[in-house]
């Protein structure tokens, strides 16, 4: 009987282990198993089979499936009708070492375990006898990473084994030999640890990954399927491709699939040939990887929690590029090279040749190529480019002459205009919709032009521009935007600037400058697009970040909200997929590579070598769903079309983070909405279903340079800090769809921004730890921010909401070693601050915004006392009353594994300890999270076990602390590095963040009691 | 990265390079001993998975202070170590009888007073597993020490302070009466590494050492031992004083009281880590070619300088042939 009812809620870990099975996926995350129906890519079971420890295999045959992990198996009948799906448990087994393998023999009557320290087991589950098991010893007793087994009984059976010696040993564990059994084989060659192994009867091979990150493919010769002791083996294949270590590997008929450390999904031939490499390097880790035969799917389970469809359709993509030809004749009359090309929405090519001649054709299709034109004054120099409408396209000369061809409705049937808009070279022609053509003539003159009705013949003018002088005075790319019925045209030129100008109400004559510069926002190498969607202005450059711009009509201004990094440094498309859902491509370049990368999906959807960036190419989406892309190299045409839903499958469970969490808050008056800072230098915003259950949406924030230590909302502001003592403001809105938005409105670095001369009169190696706002009014535009750091100080700032910057005031070196965790508490309306260090001392200083104007407030805390003998991981505080008198009670976790309670007694000027309560063995590890509130105290640890205790505080002559253990229970997180307790309704919401997140939720009374169960 | 910036992450890290140590883990055994004394009155001592020997290092530099007779060495580790002077080497395995027989022979039949490892597996990431292999290993050292040690010495091994170390502390309570987990300064705050202080050895009265099979950890025969009271854990105590440097804190390079700072190279860089080929090939940009297993890896290497022109035309043929 618990005192306590404590429910899992939602988990994401790493998922070490996928199966497919018929229609289903099975995936093991930690100790749950999940079953997602292939059918509908829904979750349809969720059951918990080991608590304490993963699931790290599942072997299922016919209705039975076998689940392992650690020192556990057991064994499942498994029934799937049309609304339900059953596992039923029928046998369960603890042995004494870890398992690494095992498999099904004898009609399913029996089942082979091979341990770590190589051991083989036969276990008759069915037997209704006692434990009915048996064990064979091989003569070769290291200790093993890997196993598999194969063969129908237990005298003909196998087992390779990969030692942590670098060798794959064979033996036969039914050997009539007495005791040790003797190694068959030694298979060398690996040169580190054997990470896994997989054995595939049909083409007798033995596939292993490893450390040394290759995978090598094992021929064994066997002159009869029994005959193990005449077989020789030899090693057929080396795979080098991997950049980092190789997990796992599965032979599919002629391919073998690997994955690995460096987040490539590798599709191999057996010749040894890397067919196909998919990157998901924003989900970590690729741990597990299986293939579904019934729907030529792969199956892949991430570092971050997530599942992923992916394509097994290489097939079809092998060959994915073509050479696009003309006829035969066309050849002889036009001898002259493409050199540029845009696609057109009939799904024809444009394309103009060195000599000024525009041909038009299907990219498949010879015999439709056509001269539609021949101009001299396009020879040499000629610009070309694409309405958004993909229906008109228009030309440009070095001596102002602009051709514009329209029509291309059904088919390549189209009309002309011509106009000389300039008297020089046009620098730049860009479309800003179906009908207006921005142009850029010498010294940066812009003038925008529409086209005339139909029937008309000439273009007007209606706005003329000047574009702010730089080294290379054109614009990239441009966009018109309505905001509160005010027109503006925005500009991102050459030298990665962006530039705001607004429309007049009627054109004049002279050039308008521009209204607002982002300077050198993209970098020197300029701006590539920029495109509005859903409202949102996104701006890309070739400095690899995607950033979302928004414009105030009334300040004229521009600002960023969010910047996002992507894989590659040279992004310039950017396409929707649809106008609803937001889903974007992001077309890029990566050394010879065009990369399409899915927001949606945040991965590589698709790779061509087309020979690199610099080059003439288009890409669109078709109506009919397809990807298409067209591009010039060596003077030819290559074509390429990919149906989206070939490069795109769903995505079976969202991940979070690839790497570890480091901390976590939760939005004020979004109790489903969380904060979290990670390793990997990203801010996640998580939102939940209601119910906690599931993760409905995530917002990654990757401006930051290094990892994220610390996250401290403060109204509608929160507050990001981490590595390279870099720290970072943000605020979070409600958009039109009641979906939370977040925007950055300051980055600082404590040396001074990059790039500053100056030399740094703080490390810039310091990492920010923690971070704490003093409470002030929701109107107040300034906050007060103390941050601890990791060179021993505590730094006192202010944000200027308003102004958007952040100013430092003073520093604290009371600690003088890395300061852990701050704290503010409210004791009879006067504002206290808490801060612990890894000197193991907790300290109190009395805080306000008043001390921002006398410093010697901040030289020394009011009280300190040393209260753990290392680190202070965690702290957290409540007021109680003892007596007439207040007393502030602290909760601390550290590093010498202890919980602590403290009782203080806190006056005008100083403050001491009335009562202290200890526990040193509740946890076995590191405390790193502790919560504190009535009379509850929860703790968590690096060993991963979640305590609840009750505590008081009893008025006696000497007040004594005192403090009941009420319960225990264990995360599937490791790693524990932060905890966050908050009140929804009437549960209470326990969430542990590390390698991964976990929420439990305790149900609670009104008057904030846990309900207890009986 | 910087040449430097290592040096100002990591105080611990810089100070080992000037003072001429193998690995900042010197710092570790030091703090340790200064807490626990555990190299007092110390005749014998091995260090198990010695490479590459910093900890051989401060035992040669403590107990040979006054003269190498006052103490000896031997350092085991399966791959080979530059050698130190005063230590005596010797490569190989810890779980072969052999190996502790030779340690024996070479304290010429006296037993040893303190055994020391500060082994580690190359860690998956997978906390739960490596936190088993290093347990394995713990308990391979502790099995070889059943074989050496002397009744009354004692053992210093690095653990991982992880979910399941109640179960290996259970079985080290079996053969140490005082088992304490320390935690140096020079350890940083919060990693996963901790180190158990295992003294007073007195096995158990039948036990007899057997190198024929593995000692293996417990396991959790209920729900209780699991989570809850039941579980045994030991008195952990933080080491290295107050006025030493936190490894957690950033320092300027510039330390008050030493030498003014310069860039040293590191004292020992790896030896060919297993990645070594895979670096190479990366190198030469022949990575997810067709490597013949047949040929030796020198042949590769030289084959595949030639063909790097070709390797450009090859992707795309990879991509364009069907």
């Amino acid at each position: 009987m618990d005192l306590v009812s404590v429910r899992n809620s939602f988990l994401c870990t790493d998922v070490v282990c996928v199966k497919c099975y018929r229609s289903f996926v099975f995936a093991g995350v930690g100790g749950f198993l999940k079953v997602f129906d292939l059918n509908s890519n829904r979750c349809v079971k969720e059951l918990e089979i080991f608590k304490g420890h993963k699931i790290y295999g599942i072997a299922p045959s016919e209705d039975h499936i076998i689940i392992f992990g650690s020192k556990s198996v057991k064994i499942f009948l498994f029934k799937a009708n049309e609304n339900d799906i059953s596992l039923k448990c029928l046998a369960n087994l603890t042995l004494e070492d870890w398992i690494l393998a095992v498999h099904w023999i004898s009609s399913l009557t029996q089942i082979i375990l091979v341990t770590a320290h190589n051991v083989a087991w036969v276990w008759s589950w069915k037997s209704n006898s006692n434990l009915d098991l048996k064990r064979s010893d091989c003569h070769e007793k290291c200790i093993l990473y890997s196993a598999t087994i194969c063969g129908n009984d237990w005298s003909s059976c196998v087992v390779f084994a990969g030692t942590v010696f670098r060798e794959i040993v064979l033996w036969l564990p039914g050997g009539n030999i007495q005791g040790d059994q003797p190694v068959l084989h030694r298979l060398e060659g690996h040169n580190g640890v054997i990470f896994s192994l997989i054995w595939d009867w049909e083409s007798s091979s033995l596939c292993s990954t490893s450390d040394d990150r290759s995978i090598r493919l094992w021929n064994i010769d066997l002159p009869d399927k029994t005959d193990w002791k005449r077989s020789a083996v030899s090693c057929s294949q080396i795979f080098y491709g991997h950049s980092a270590r190789v997990w796992r590997s599965i032979i599919i008929q002629d391919f073998i699939v690997s994955v690995g450390e460096d987040c490539q999904v590798c599709v191999w031939s057996r010749k040894g040939k890397l067919l196909q490499s998919l990157e998901r390097s924003s989900s970590g880790c690729q741990w597990s990887v299986d293939f579904s035969s019934e729907h030529q799917l792969l199956v892949t389970g991430a570092g971050d929690g997530s599942i992923q469809l992916l394509p097994f359709s290489f097939h079809a993509t092998s060959s994915s590029i073509h050479q696009v030809f003309f006829k035969n004749d066309l050849v002889k009359s036009s001898p002259s090279k493409p050199r540029k090309l845009v696609l057109l929405s009939v799904g024809c090519i444009a394309t103009v040749t060195e000599d000024g001649t525009v041909l038009c054709g299907y990219p498949t299709n010879p015999s439709t190529w056509a001269v539609i034109c021949k101009d001299d004054r396009f020879s040499n120099y000629c610009l070309l480019s694409v309405a958004p409408n993909r229906k008109k396209f228009s030309l440009a000369s070095l001596k102002g002459h602009v051709l514009i061809k329209q029509g291309f409705v059904t088919n390549m049937e189209h009309s002309t205009l011509e106009q000389k808009l300039e008297d020089g070279k046009i620098w730049s022609l860009l479309w800003l919709s179906s009908d207006q053509l921005l142009v850029c003539g010498d010294e940066g003159r812009l003038s925008i032009w529409q086209l005339p009705q139909k029937g008309g013949v000439n273009l007007i003018c209606v706005g003329r521009f000047l574009l702010p002088r730089s080294r290379e005075r054109w614009p990239t790319c441009a966009t018109v935007v309505h905001r509160d019925g005010k027109r503006f045209l925005l500009c991102g030129d050459r030298c990665g600037s962006l530039h705001l100008f607004s429309f007049q109400m009627s054109a004049s004559q002279q050039h308008l400058p521009a209204d607002h510069s982002l300077s050198k926002l993209h970098g020197k190498l300029g701006s590539t697009n920029i495109l509005e969607i859903d409202h949102q202005i996104l701006s890309t450059g070739r400095d690899g970040i995607v950033r979302t711009i928004t414009i105030d009509s009334k300040s004229l201004q521009m600002s960023v909200m969010s910047n996002d990094k992507m894989i590659v440094d040279w992004v310039c498309a950017i396409l929707p997929v649809s106008s609803i859902s937001h889903h974007l491509l992001f077309v890029g370049f990566k050394e010879t590579n065009m990369i399409v990368w899915s927001s949606k999906e945040r991965r590589t959807i698709f790779q061509l070598d087309c020979g690199g960036g610099h080059r003439s190419w288009d890409c669109i989406i078709s109506n009919s769903k397809k990807l298409e892309i067209v591009f010039v190299r060596e003077k030819y045409i290559y074509y390429s079309s990919q149906s989206l839903e070939a490069l795109m499958k769903p995505t079976l469970q969202q991940g979070i983070s690839s790497r570890e969490l480091n901390c976590i808050s939760v939005l004020p008056n979004h109790s489903s909405s969380i904060l979290l800072g990670g390793e990997d230098g990203s801010v996640y915003l998580c939102n939940f279903l209601e119910d906690l259950s599931r993760l409905k949406n995530k917002i990654t924030l990757t401006s930051h340079i290094s990892s994220v230590r610390c996250v401290c909302v403060h109204n509608k502001f929160f507050f990001t800090a981490g590595g390279r003592a870099q720290l970072k403001a943000w605020c979070v809105e409600v958009g039109l769809e009641n979906e939370i938005l977040c925007a950055e409105l300051a980055s600082h670095m404590l040396k001074g921004e990059r790039n500053s001369r100056s030399p740094p009169s703080v490390d810039p190696e310091m990492r920010y730890m923690t971070l704490i706002t003093i409470p002030s009014f929701e109107d107040d535009p300034v906050v007060y921010v103390v941050s601890g750091c990791s060179d021993g100080a505590l730094r006192w700032m202010t944000f200027d909401s308003t102004k958007k910057t952040f100013k430092l005031f003073g520093e604290s070196m009371f600690h003088g070693k890395c300061v852990l965790k701050l704290l503010t508490v409210l004791i009879e309306e006067r504002t206290f601050l808490v801060s612990t260090a890894t000197d193991g001392r907790i300290a109190l200083w009395n805080v306000g915004p008043d001390m921002f104007y006398c410093s010697e407030m901040l030289k020394e805390p009011v009280f300190s006392h040393k209260c753990h003998q290392s680190g202070v991981n965690s702290i957290q505080s409540t007021i109680c009353s003892c007596g007439e008198k207040t007393v502030l009670v602290l909760a601390s976790g550290g590093d010498d594994n202890c919980v602590v309670l403290s009782a203080l007694n806190v006056g005008q000027k100083d403050a001491y300890l009335i009562a202290k309560w200890c526990s040193s063995s509740a946890h076995a590890a590191q405390v790193t999270g502790v919560w504190l509130s009535g009379q509850w105290l929860i703790s968590t640890s690096i060993d991963q076990r979640l305590t609840i205790w009750s505590w008081c505080l009893l008025q006696a002559q000497t007040p004594e602390l005192k403090c009941n253990f009420l319960y225990q229970t264990i995360s599937s997180v490791p790693d524990i590095q932060d905890l966050q307790v908050w009140q929804k309704g009437n549960l209470l919401c326990v969430c542990v963040v590390g390698k991964g997140v976990q929420i439990f939720t305790i149900p609670i009374n009104n008057e904030f009691q846990i309900t207890e169960t009986s | 990265m910087g040449k430097t910036s290592k040096d100002k992450r990591d105080v611990y890290y810089r100070l080992a390079k000037e003072e001429g140590w193998r690995a900042r883990s010197a710092f570790k055994l030091m703090q340790i001993d200064d807490e626990f004394k555990l190299l007092e009155g110390v005749k014998n001592v091995v260090d198990l998975c010695a490479a590459p020997g910093s900890w051989s290092q401060v035992l040669a530099k403590r107990l040979h202070k006054d003269g190498f007779d006052n103490a000896k060495i031997v350092a085991v580790d399966l791959q080979a170590m530059a050698p130190l002077k005063g230590v005596i080497q010797l490569q190989g395995d810890i779980t072969q009888v052999s190996t502790a027989n030779s340690i024996i022979d070479h304290f010429k039949g006296e037993s040893a007073d303190l055994v020391v490892c500060d082994g580690a597996p190359d860690v998956t990431g997978l906390h739960e597993m490596d936190e088993y292999i290093q347990a394995q290993l713990l308990l391979a050292a502790l099995n070889i020490t059943t074989h050496i040690l002397k009744p009354g010495g004692a053992f210093l091994a690095k653990i991982f302070r992880g979910k399941d170390i109640t179960l290996l502390y259970s079985q080290l309570k079996l053969f140490f009466p005082n088992v304490t987990v320390t935690k140096p300064l020079s350890s940083r705050n919060s990693s996963i590494e901790s180190f158990v202080v295992c003294q007073n050895y007195s096995p158990p009265s039948d036990y007899v050492p057997n190198m024929s099979n593995p000692l293996l950890d417990h396991k959790y025969t209920d729900w209780n031992e699991l989570t809850g009271s039941n579980r045994i854990i030991v008195p952990f105590l933080a080491c290295g004083d107050l006025s030493a440097y936190d490894s957690d804190t950033n320092y300027p390079l510039e330390l008050e009281g030493r030498q003014p700072y310069v860039y040293r190279p590191p004292v020992q860089s790896p030896i060919s880590p297993p990645y070594e080929e895979s670096v190479h090939l990366k190198k030469c940009k022949a990575l997810g070619l067709c490597v013949d297993s047949a040929s030796s890896s020198e042949d590769q290497k030289d084959s595949i300088h030639s063909t790097t022109e070709e390797v450009a035309k090859i992707h795309l043929d990879a991509s364009s042939s069907s």
